[in-house]
């Protein structure tokens, strides 16, 4: 397996600089959907080899509540948010709703919808392509199991991935959640073209 | 610790292979219990369309020849050797996406039973698709192998 970089760091943080405009973006949305103040921390941009991908994420069995929505247009991409059980619980109870109940699944599938939305919105603006989301799915599993989908998609033609992972956290709920952007093979390659990198 | 894309072979009595938290991917095991040879593959698309050199594991067409090869250059008697698969799972029902996203686990299983009976490897137990994540664990001394899932008892397969 390679080892080289394939990008140079200039192009790497001008992708992290568009996750972060973009993260900015959805925290903002999710704290006036939610009436709670939302801290994120700077998303890091990182080319993972496949093997290691899993467990850098965290534990891969750790159950988790995943929201996954598809990006798709000129960047297909994969948007995976991953609640751990006590996350998913205190965030529901925020919003009068129970994280295991239909009510509680929609909910956190709409906080998909809403984080994904204002995060592609910047990508748009930013680079001149064209990205929307698909409808949010769910699932309550392992992490690494509702992460190797995803995994497979971008690593087609490379066995290396990017991530574009940040925290996000809601003071008041005592939620922390991960948010995951991860590009399919050629997408990589489409958004630092329309940037002219 | 058998990870995304790789193999392990053993033939040491005391050995586990793990696999943690397959979703759409793949656990192959194959083994010879008579000569006490077993090997885990984590396979995660189905076709390489010969892009399989590098990381022959990662692609079901070409990580049941490779592992074949590599059981029995551990010792197995290629006639003897048995297959127990698991995973392939749809982790994010969806019934209006046709994403194909969705459909990897399907097409893993399906390559993967394909290249098996290409090779005439019979199947001994066979325990994929449905919803749920799957985590497995090759047992060398007794070429048992279990699965586990979320919420679930352990099953021997």
């Amino acid at each position: 397996m390679s080892t080289e970089p394939l990008y140079t760091d200039m192009q790497l943080s001008a992708i992290q600089e568009i996750a972060n405009i973009g993260t900015g973006n959805a925290a903002t949305a999710l704290a006036q959907m939610i009436g709670a103040s939302v801290d994120i921390d700077p998303p890091q941009a990182e080319f993972v080899p496949l093997e290691l991908a899993s467990e850098r994420l965290g534990a891969v069995e750790t159950p988790v509540v995943a929201v996954l929505t598809p990006v798709v247009g000129d960047a297909p991409a994969s948007i995976l948010l991953a609640f751990p059980f006590d996350a998913a619980a205190s965030l529901c109870g925020l919003l009068g709703t129970d994280a295991l109940s239909d009510m509680g699944r929609s909910a956190l599938q709409e906080i998909g919808n809403i984080l994904t939305a204002s995060y592609l919105t910047s990508i748009c603006s930013f680079t001149g392509l064209s990205v929307e989301p698909a409808p949010p799915l769910l699932a309550v599993d392992m992490l690494g199991a509702v992460v190797d989908g995803v995994l497979a998609m971008a690593v087609a033609d490379t066995d290396r991935v990017l991530f574009l992972k940040t925290a996000i956290r809601i003071e008041d709920a005592y939620c922390d959640f991960g948010f995951l952007f991860v590009p399919e093979a050629h997408s990589v390659d489409r958004l630092l073209g329309a940037l002219g990198l | 610790m058998v990870r995304m894309a790789e193999q392990a072979i053993s033939s040491n009595r005391e050995d586990t292979l793990v696999s943690l938290g397959l979703g759409s991917c793949i656990g192959l095991a194959l083994f010879d219990q008579d000569a006490g040879v077993a090997g885990l593959s984590h396979i995660v698309l189905p076709e390489s369309n010969a892009r399989g050199a590098g990381t022959p594991a990662k692609f079901a067409d070409t990580a049941v020849p490779h592992l074949i090869d590599s059981v029995v250059k551990a010792g197995a008697n290629r006639a003897r050797l048995k297959a127990v698969l698991c995973g392939g799972a749809h982790m994010f029902a969806s019934p209006t996406s046709s994403s194909s996203l969705l459909q990897i686990g399907d097409r893993n299983a399906t390559q993967t039973l394909a290249a098996l009976k290409a090779s005439r490897i019979p199947v001994r137990a066979q325990d994929t698709g449905g919803s749920s994540g799957r985590s497995v664990e090759v047992r060398v001394a007794t070429c048992e192998v279990f699965v586990r899932s979320v919420g679930q008892p352990p099953r021997n397969l």
